[in-house]
């Protein structure tokens, strides 16, 4: 490569902070605006390319109860993105909504709006909304039950209808030309249906907001499966990924660059970030105890067997955590049963007990260690294309991003690996990715 | 009638360019968040009770411009202000109640207990075409499907009672598990467990603000709504109605708030107030048809004042929703011009007492309907009737 590669990083905030992270004396109020304008502002310092939300549509239960021990409750994403538009300048906002439980036309005009509001910094990453079979209290059906229907739609059928959702909205950011109002008025010459009817959705159109500043809000997509991996590939401009092995990775990395073409796309119209959760200090010794202290916190035997339970989608709240590895079944079609096999051998070769076990296969693999380890590891990743940056996932907040500002920011930026100073304005300027012009085929008309 | 609170409320509607067919053909920047900014911003200098910003699902054949999710622009302009009431209006017809009633408890989240919602219905068959269908739904349907909608929201709001969050590290419960609740909705439209997924709003329920707008697919009951916008030209028209509303408000045991609209047009003479009128009259487009519903009133600052005080005397309204007759000047005339006449009367606020926008409009912050033992009121009230 004749360029030398930046990294691009965001910082994920699953709602209100880690499951477990209210446990710590330090971890702040999600309960309070302030905490979310907090979290924007200290990653607008560190220069990220953008902060990113995830979803929540039900209420975590375990046993027909609401589980005390872990964090539950989240702002909507929607209404809090403009507002945190309000408190900075540069940073992306990024929204995760279920392309399953919400309308085209009015998730388009969200999101333009958002896009306006902020001029240019909204992004959307599309879920189906997990099928989470393990969490059988907390799973697709139970989500279902809020939108007055009774049952969750299947994985293939979800993606069916994702892949005509982000067409159809697309068609409708498209359906104003970008100079639809430069005289001042609105020319109607310029602005067209899109009568779409489709398979899943039948919109008419125009979009009653202009075209977003960025053209399309920047599409962020997270799913692994075949299914995931295609959505990606036909229209995503950022995949949220999972990979903690460089090897799976690289090889991720490469299946998607593969798969871009397929599409007529290349891979310089795709960032792909996996997610991570860093644990920073100035020295390795004690970024090691921050993190054990971290692992602490997952404390009580009532966390711990929800945290097997949440895994696995076998139901272990019965189990005695200071005796051996249940006899579990592993056949049944809502737990995972290669997991559970897994587990089993672990205990019984290591003679494990529950609680052991626990302590084991539970805690967040997190990257610790100095500001100089972690710079090291980004540059790795970054080098070897095994990723083009890193979407950091707090388990400590402010703690951890602050950390993460103050330590590793300078480093990366000392290796020329990442911005001093934001260079554009929207959140494609600052990903490197260009703005979509209006397709030839919507001016036709 | 009890005793009354001495002020009158006011608020004023925002959208588009004004509110008179003939002055609104200037081209306002109405995609512009600083447009809207200075709307705001000099809504709450003018320390009215809230501003209100009106919003459809499909674009009108006339527009002069298109329009931005009127939810986004007020959340947008809320760390930007700190006291005016931010009330919008979604539309309930294609809606899915937990993703608006999570919007709006966010926006009051947002706001420090600033949001109204305008719960109103997708009337027009362009509107149908964005969402699959090929006609709207009659009125009776849109009317039924609103009043459902908005009993499912208050539940899912009320699903989180206001202290289910306890943070209690020394019994390792983040939440108090007996404090959220299944609503169980099982209605025609809406088949809803819940709980919602985010705490209980900052004003327990957003004031609900329904608007008469001459279509039959809105509900205006007195049980529904928290602050009910009225249109009667005539003042015994409207004292009739004010004591009909606030009699059904009574007997459903909540309190009401009764605004009726006005589209003020005003100079510093009646008779130049005329001549603007005169002209902006000769200036409505051919083919217009559609007439604010509001009040017109053409005359001085002091001549409106004593309208407004007359009407609230006699017992024909709480208050006043102001419709400019264009924007943003015809919003800064009036907190230039009306709203210090009536402070001088003592008829409105000098400063802003509270932050929520309950307070402002004196109404009680509802407990939620499945708390055990009622909570209580985080903002003392004064009542009225």
């Amino acid at each position: 490569m004749s360029e030398k590669k930046h990294l691009h990083l965001g910082v994920f905030l699953q709602g209100v902070g880690h499951t477990i992270a209210w446990r710590h004396p330090d971890h702040a109020k999600f309960t309070e605006f302030e905490t979310y304008v907090r979290f924007a502002q200290t990653a607008e310092r560190g220069k990220f390319d953008f902060i990113f939300f995830g979803e929540g549509l039900v209420v975590r239960e375990h046993q027909g109860c609401f589980f005390g021990p872990i964090v539950n409750g989240r702002p909507d994403t929607i209404a809090l993105l403009p507002a945190l538009a309000a408190v900075t300048e540069k940073i992306g906002l990024a929204a995760t909504i279920s392309s399953t439980y919400n309308a085209p036309y009015e998730l388009a005009r969200q999101l333009a709006s958002i896009d306006h509001v902020s001029d240019g910094r909204a992004a959307w990453n599309v879920v189906t909304t997990f099928s989470n079979s393990a969490a059988k209290d907390s799973g697709g059906d139970q989500v279902a039950y809020n939108f007055s229907k009774e049952k969750h739609l299947d994985h293939a059928t979800r993606y069916d209808r994702a892949r005509e959702f982000v067409t159809l909205i697309k068609k409708l950011w498209d359906s104003w030309e970008d100079d639809a109002l430069a005289s001042g008025q609105l020319d109607r010459r310029k602005v067209h249906p899109i009568e779409h009817h489709g398979e899943w959705f039948s919109v008419h159109g125009p979009l009653d907001v202009p075209r977003p500043p960025q053209g399309h809000p920047v599409i962020i997509q997270a799913g692994q499966s075949d299914d995931g991996r295609d959505l990606a590939a036909r229209v995503a401009d950022v995949i949220f990924s999972p990979h903690r092995h460089i090897d799976e990775a690289r090889a991720f990395y490469a299946d998607l660059t593969k798969r871009l073409t397929q599409y007529g796309r290349s891979k310089a119209e795709l960032r792909i970030l996996p997610g991570l959760p860093v644990v920073v200090a100035p020295t390795e010794a004690q970024a090691q105890a921050k993190a054990a202290y971290y692992r602490t916190l997952l404390g009580t035997p009532a966390i711990g067997r929800y945290l097997l339970g949440e895994q696995s989608g076998h139901d272990f709240s019965d189990v005695d955590v200071d005796g051996p590895f249940p006899d579990v079944d592993t056949t049944r079609p809502e737990v995972n049963g290669e997991l559970l096999e897994r587990w089993k051998t672990l205990a019984t070769n290591e003679h494990l007990t529950v609680q052991q076990l626990i302590d084991r296969v539970t805690p967040r693999r997190s990257l610790v260690g100095s500001p100089t380890q972690i710079a090291d590891y980004f540059q790795t990743w970054l080098e070897t294309e095994a990723s083009d940056g890193f979407i950091l996932t707090p388990t400590l907040f402010p703690g951890d991003l602050d950390d993460f500002v103050a330590l590793v920011v300078p480093e990366l930026q000392r290796r020329g690996l990442f911005r001093t100073e934001y260079e554009g304005h929207t959140l494609r300027d600052h990903l490197g990715l260009k703005r979509p012009a209006v397709p030839a085929r919507a001016l036709a008309q | 009638m009890c005793t009354r609170n001495e002020h009158l409320i006011l608020s004023a509607a925002i959208a588009g360019s004004g509110y008179h067919p003939g002055a609104a053909a200037r081209s306002p920047q109405v995609l512009d968040i600083a447009y809207f900014r200075h709307l705001v911003q000099t809504a709450e200098r003018g320390l009215l009770d809230f501003v209100f910003l009106h919003d459809e699902r499909a674009l009108p054949d006339a527009a002069v411009t298109g329009r931005l999710d009127a939810l986004s622009v007020l959340s947008r302009l809320a760390p930007e202000t700190t006291c005016v009431g931010l009330a919008v209006s979604v539309p309930t017809t294609y809606s899915e109640p937990f993703n608006v009633s999570r919007a709006l408890a966010t926006l009051d989240f947002v706001s420090g207990g600033r949001a109204a919602w305008n719960a109103t219905s997708a009337a027009s068959d362009a509107e149908a075409h964005n969402f699959g269908k090929k006609y709207a739904p009659d009125a009776d349907e849109r009317r039924a499907i609103t009043e459902e909608f908005i009993e499912v929201s208050r539940k899912l709001w009320d699903s989180w009672e206001d202290d289910a969050v306890i943070t209690d590290r020394e019994r390792g419960l983040y939440l108090d598990p007996e404090k959220l609740h299944h609503i169980n909705h099982f209605g025609p439209h809406f088949q809803i467990r819940g709980p919602q997924i985010t705490y209980r709003p900052p004003q327990g329920h957003p004031v609900i603000v329904q608007v008469d707008l001459g279509d039959p697919g809105t509900p205006l009951s007195a049980a529904l709504a928290d602050v009910l916008i009225l249109h009667h030209d005539a003042l015994e028209d409207a004292r009739r109605a004010y004591v009909e509303r606030k009699t059904q408000a009574m007997a459903a045991r909540r309190a009401l708030r009764i605004l009726q609209s006005v589209l003020p047009i005003l100079a510093e003479t009646e008779a130049r107030a005329r001549r603007q009128a005169f002209l902006w009259d000769a200036a409505v487009p051919p083919g217009t048809h559609t007439q604010p519903r509001a009040k017109r009133f053409v005359g001085t600052p002091t001549q409106l004042a004593d309208l407004l005080e007359q009407w609230f005397e006699a017992h024909a309204a709480d208050g006043f929703h102001l419709l400019p007759a264009v924007l943003p000047d015809g919003l800064q005339e009036l907190t230039l011009s009306l709203v210090p006449e009536l402070q001088r009367r003592g008829r409105f606020r000098r400063e802003y007492t509270g932050r929520a926008l309950r307070e402002h409009l004196h109404l009680p912050r509802p407990a939620s309907q499945y708390a055990v033992s009622p909570t209580l009121t985080r903002h003392p009230v004064r009542r009225t009737v």
